[in-house]
């Protein structure tokens, strides 16, 4: 959107933040996301991909497939969707200009949705506070994931749709600053 | 709610590069003799330049180059709707703050939990940033979201310039990135199904007041956003660049 009294942001700063988001992604989907301990049962830690295969063992298909999805599809879509906009933004070509655009609303308005595990992992070390009965703790790789969400929006907002029309050069950027 | 858009296509040659469709009242302009206002606004898409002019009621009107929504003219209905709706999002966030989210029981011990509970635990058990990012995303934003939308009642209570409206509405576009409390409600129906068999849960009011208070969040975001009192200009016929 536009931003006035700022300096326009460049391609490199959107490159920047979807490396880092990548860069991120090893560790928030190798590392345990939580820490359950239910008595009765051996501690699990599972990882993002592990909470949705629990899920699925559970019989809980459709909830599986929403963390899977808003947990794994969606950083992954994002990421290529905004290099394949970026590519656009480069070449001559404006005649995809417009499904260009609205693939950048699109990802713009599923971006906030990947929170769905860093608030689910959340809610539960908050709710199951049982002392010894059951407790569930956060791990390393929730947060890394988190920052992971942070890495992606920030990457989609630094994109300025105004590339897909006029190039990606930074003057192009500031066309008509309007009063 | 789709209001249906007019077209009106104005004789090809007399615009640039940037096609001839204009949406909106024609009115009195011609082709080549347009009278251009002063008064231009930018397609923030695009960057394609628009001028203005007045938008009959229930018209949307759309950048030439990439049709992305600039603005509708809402009729009355619509702007009560989007202060209804901020009201009442208003109304429903106050119970949020004491009333609780869940229930568990097990073995006979019940815990409720609140709607800042997860950031208290995750405090506690050492994530630091973590609790403070999921307070700023859960909490924190929306409710100055909520705080920011309100304030479109305040031409009616006090008179307050329009620029500062405008502000208001840009302040409002940042913060609603960071201000996701429907997808808080979703973990927490997640959480629910997943914790069924193990521990007993119970869906307390303070969930439902959360939920709605998100949802008329949303609604009223939605007939803001674009918001263009009836009568403003708004007009198209800009070059393409």
């Amino acid at each position: 959107m536009i931003r006035r009294g700022h300096r326009s942001p460049r391609q490199v700063h959107v490159v920047a933040f979807a490396v880092a988001a990548i860069v991120m992604s090893v560790p928030a989907n190798l590392l345990p996301v939580m820490r359950m301990s239910i008595m009765g049962q051996p501690p699990s830690e599972p990882t993002i991909y592990g909470g949705v295969v629990l899920l699925w063992q559970q019989g809980l298909w459709p909830l599986g497939l929403i963390v899977f999805t808003a947990s794994i599809l969606v950083p992954l879509f994002k990421l290529s969707a905004l290099g394949w906009l970026l590519w656009c933004a480069r070449r001559r070509r404006r005649s995809g200009s417009r499904v260009a655009t609205r693939l950048y609303t699109v990802i713009n308005a599923i971006g906030r949705w990947s929170m769905l595990d860093v608030f689910l992992v959340a809610f539960l070390c908050g709710a199951v506070r049982f002392g010894q009965l059951a407790t569930v703790q956060p791990r390393a790789g929730i947060v890394a994931f988190a920052a992971v969400v942070v890495c992606t929006v920030l990457a989609a907002e630094s994109f300025d749709p105004r590339w897909l029309w006029n190039g990606p050069s930074e003057t192009a950027s500031q066309l008509h600053s309007t009063p | 709610m789709r209001f249906a858009t007019r077209r009106c296509h104005s004789p090809r040659g007399t615009d640039a590069i940037g096609g001839g469709r204009v949406a909106g009242r024609f009115g009195a302009l011609t082709g080549a003799g347009m009278q251009l206002n002063e008064a231009s606004s930018t397609c923030r898409v695009c960057g394609q330049r628009h001028q203005i002019v007045s938008l009959r009621a229930g018209e949307r009107a759309r950048c030439v180059r990439c049709s992305s929504l600039l603005a509708t003219a809402s009729d009355k209905s619509q702007q009560h709707m989007a202060k209804a709706f901020a009201l009442a999002a208003f109304c429903l966030a106050v119970p949020v703050g004491f009333l609780p989210i869940v229930t568990l029981s097990k073995f006979g011990d019940s815990r409720s939990s609140f709607v800042t509970s997860g950031v208290d635990a995750l405090w506690a058990q050492g994530s630091v940033a973590l609790s403070i990012w999921v307070l700023i995303c859960g909490v924190a934003a929306p409710l100055c979201f909520l705080v920011l939308l309100a304030a479109l009642w305040l031409p009616n209570v006090i008179g307050v310039s329009e620029k500062k409206i405008q502000r208001v509405y840009r302040v409002a576009h940042w913060i609603q990135r960071w201000s996701m409390p429907e997808v808080h409600v979703l973990a927490v129906f997640v959480a629910f199904f997943k914790l069924g068999d193990l521990v007993s849960v119970s869906i307390e009011p303070g969930l439902w007041c959360y939920a709605a208070a998100s949802f008329a969040l949303l609604m009223a975001w939605r007939r803001a956003r674009f918001a263009a009192e009836a009568g403003d200009v708004l007009e198209f016929g800009g070059r393409a660049r």
